[in-house]
Parts: C-alpha cells; structure tokens; sequence
C-alpha cells in the first residue's frame, strides 16, 4: 500500500485575547466539575449497605454508559463523533484504557466510602490532582518556562493538598471501625492513582484536538466492559443477577449518581483541555468540599465526633481547598502555551493527525468539516435512556434515612445555576469543542 | 520506575528535538509518524505499533493491572 506521510504543524500563535477567554472558561469548567462531582457521591448513601460494592459500581456504570451516550448525542449529535473517530482513530483505544481504569477507581471508592466514610475517603482520593502535575509536566510540557511565580503556586497548592489529605488520614483511624481504617485509606489512595494516571489519556486527547464529548462515548465502553467483568469474574453471573432484582428499588438512585458524575466528568474534561491537567484537575477536585457539604449538612456525618476529628476534618478539607486555588490561580502564559503546543505537535506527528485538526481544537473552534448533522441515532438514544430513568424512577424507593431536605435541595439548586450558567458560556466560546 | 520514565523523558525530548528541527528543514515528517494511505485512513498495523511504542500507552496500563491487583485483595 502506498503510504503518504502526515504533515502536522500547530505552530501559529492563538491570538492573547482568545487564549485568556479560553483559560478563564477552562477554570469556570473545572469550578462546575467539581460541584457535580462532589454532588454525585450523595446518592451512593442512599443505597441499602448490604449491596457489595461491585454490584453498586455496575449499575452506576449502566447510568454512566446511558449518560455518555445520550448527553453527546443531545449537545452535538453522533456525527460529530465519527467525524472525530476518522481524524484521531488512535484515540479510540486510550479512551478505552482510560474508561477501564476509571471503573476500577470508582469500585475503590465505594470500598473507601464504606470503610472511612464520604468526607474521610473524598480527600484521600482527591490527591490524585498532584499525580495529575506530575504526568502533566512529564509528559506533555505543562509549567515548562511558567516561571517562578506559577511553579511556587503549583508547588505551594500540592504542598497544602498533601498536607490536607495528610490531616484526614489521621481522622480517618478515629472514625473508622477497627482495623478497617488502614483498607479504606488503601482503597481511597489506589482510587487516587488510578485516577491521577487516567488525565494520561485525557491529556494525550485534548492535545490532539480531540472533542470531550467525543472521547467520553469511547471511554464509557471501557468503564461498562471492566465493570461487567469485574462483577461476573468476582460474584458469578446468576448471583450477581439475583442481586440486582433484589436491589432494583435502588438502581434508579445509584444510575442516577452515574448520571450526575457524567455531566461532572464532562466539565472536567473541558477544564483538562483548556488549562491543561496539572489545572484543571486541582480546580474539579474541589468537589471535595461539595462531597464534604453533603456529607455533613444533609447526611449528618461526623456527629459525635470529638472536637479534634472535626478540626482534622475541617483544617484538611480548608488546606486542600487553598491549595487548589492556588494552583488554579497559576494559569498559563503565552511562552507556556507555546510549550503546550510543541507537544500537541509532537502527537500529531506521531499519529499523523492532521495540523489544522489539532489546531482548531486547541483554540476551541470548528474545524472545517466537522459537522454537527443530527441523525436519527440521536433521538432513539435520547429517548431511550429517558425511558430507561423513567421507569426505573417507577419503580425506585426512597429509603428511610436522616437526612436534611431543604440543604439537599439548596445544594442541587446551586448544581443546576452553575451548570446552566456554564453550559452556555461553553457553548457561546466553543460551540462545545 | 523512576529512572525507567527518566530515560524515557529524555527519549520524548529527543523526538520533540528531531521533529522540531525536521520542521525547520520543511520534511514532511519523521519515521515515528503515523502511515496514512491515499485516502488518508490509517493503517491498522501502523496503529497498533505506533501505541505500543508510546510509553504513555503502558503507563496507565500498568497503573491499571495494579489497581485490579489491590481490588483483588480488598475483596
């Protein structure tokens, strides 16, 4: 077969203006990420705790799955995808990889929460932003010549988040029952790198031009293969099936929590591509304070404890916070963003995407061709998965629990205005590319 | 581990190196480059030997295999 060789440039300049619409537009992502990652984890503790883990990840999976199928379908169409898929082929397969460790992640996580608790394993696993720097520096030049002003509010806001988590772990031996401690931690930490390593692919994605909502549909196939895998390898199909018939009162509380965590996930991965990984995953981390709001003002955790695990808690939670700040706070300049760009060169150069591809989407615009047709695809998949949370909403329980509804109905309303709010000024800078 | 991704550190610069100069000197590309065919679609086996190529490929593939392992245990 005849060969021709990719010729790849993106070595043009973004005009200032636009990359600093970009940059801010990628902080305001990662601000909304975090609120609807945090609020993802609330319907998790309305689960009966008798369901194993694996089984409570799968079915958030299914809602996973629906959701990433259905929300690209509604925001650009399928044929945006496969207009994608044809430009960066070899994209498919790192959003596969990465779809399989986030289901392994996330099965930790719920080994963490049971064990240490939603506001304990939350921080823990949030260190994963600091593996997020690393890979980010390593390997795809972000903060080479920031300067010493950003690398101090990088360093400095890991130091702090290191030391928050630090605090935590230390609540988590007071809270936790005997013995269980020391596995939640391992649980909430093995979530953290899996998840740390997972911004690999994200990062090698965005560079390479590559649509959010495109590589979210690949990723998902990953996550629902692993889980599925994981669930039959470890229960055996028959007991696993017994299991959700018995928990089907449940599943539309646990899909719903896949759900929310997609549309979290979503801004996350905008905020990845437009202020990069070792940014933009500090600043979605703050669903650390959201997932400790919902944890103490609506599901009363922490009551009775001392007031030394509150302080633990609290000062952890407050330094993580801080610390995320400042990282986010250390945007990137021009010369930096230059260094941005000869790495996305060299992946288009690698895998012979074409210049203009990687580009366009790096400055968030619409490259030529690259339609927004809806098919008949679209709609089938939109109402299905409405017709699937629908009828699971039938026939869901709401469980009997203490917990504070009007906090959980103030915190919602907060979700929905930053998601709307940022959805459009997305859609008015991007087009959501 | 970590003078395993050292080296292969200094390997990316390299090729960040060559590919910078070689656009410089205006040559299409360089061997690692991906072989398209005239219609532009990707050959399978240049695909797959391009990934297995790339250490960012088995970084989080290990990261993965090792996270299954601590899953095993906590069981």
């Amino acid at each position: 077969m005849n060969t021709v060789a990719a010729v790849t440039t993106v070595e043009s300049r973004m005009p200032a203006g636009r990359l600093r619409k970009l940059q801010t537009l990628g902080i305001f992502c990662g601000v909304v990420a975090g609120a609807w990652l945090g609020g993802a984890e609330a319907p998790i503790k309305m689960v009966n705790p008798d369901v194993s883990p694996i089984t409570v990840s799968l079915i958030m999976v299914f809602g996973v799955f629906l959701a990433r199928w259905s929300v690209p379908a509604l925001v650009r169409g399928t044929s945006s995808v496969r207009y994608d898929v044809s430009q960066a082929p070899h994209l498919v397969v790192w959003a596969v990889l990465a779809g399989c460790m986030w289901a392994a992640a996330n099965t930790l996580t719920i080994y963490a929460i049971r064990k240490v608790g939603l506001s304990i394993a939350f921080p823990l696993w949030n260190a994963n932003s600091l593996l997020g720097i690393f890979w980010g520096f390593l390997l795809f030049n972000e903060l080479h010549h920031a300067g010493w002003k950003r690398w101090l509010g990088v360093l400095g806001g890991a130091a702090a988040m290191f030391a928050g988590a630090t605090l935590l772990a230390f609540a988590s031996s007071s809270q936790a029952a005997p013995g269980k401690g020391m596995l939640g931690v391992t649980a909430a930490l093995g979530a953290g790198v899996l998840w740390g390593t997972m911004y690999i692919p994200y990062r090698k994605a965005y560079l390479t031009g590559m649509n959010p909502l495109s590589f979210l549909t690949f990723f998902t196939v990953g996550e629902l293969v692993t889980m599925i895998a994981l669930a039959v390898g470890y229960k055996g199909a028959a007991p696993l099936w017994q299991e959700l018939m018995s928990a089907r009162s449940m599943l539309f509380w646990l899909m719903l929590g896949g759900f929310v965590w997609v549309i979290g996930d979503l801004f996350q991965q905008y905020a990845a591509k437009y202020v990069g990984i070792s940014r933009g995953i500090p600043l979605s981390n703050t669903n650390q304070l959201w997932g400790l709001l919902w944890g103490i003002l609506v599901f009363h955790e922490l009551q009775g404890g001392n007031r030394t695990i509150y302080s633990q808690v609290i000062g952890g939670s407050v330094l993580m916070g801080l610390g995320a700040l400042a990282i986010a706070l250390s945007s990137a300049s021009e010369r930096e963003h230059s260094s941005w760009r000869d790495a996305a060169e060299r992946e288009g150069q690698r895998y012979g995407v074409e210049g203009g591809y990687v580009r366009a989407g790096m400055e968030g615009r619409e490259f030529e061709g690259g339609g927004k047709r809806r098919t008949l695809i679209d709609g089938i998949l939109i109402a299905g998965t409405t017709a699937v949370f629908v009828l699971l909403a039938a026939v869901a329980r709401v469980p009997r629990m203490d917990m504070h509804l009007t906090w959980a109905a103030a915190l919602a309303a907060a979700m929905l205005v930053l998601l709307v709010s940022c959805g459009i000024t997305l859609w008015r800078t991007t087009g959501f590319r | 581990m970590s003078a395993y991704i050292l080296c292969e550190r200094q390997s990316l610069d390299r090729l960040l190196r060559n590919e910078w100069q070689g656009r410089k000197r205006a040559r299409p590309s360089n061997g690692a480059a991906m072989a398209k065919d005239e219609t532009g679609s990707v050959e399978s086996a240049s695909l797959i030997r391009i990934i297995a190529t790339d250490i960012h490929f088995w970084i989080p593939l290990l990261v993965l295999v090792a996270g299954l392992v601590l899953l095993h245990e906590l069981r």
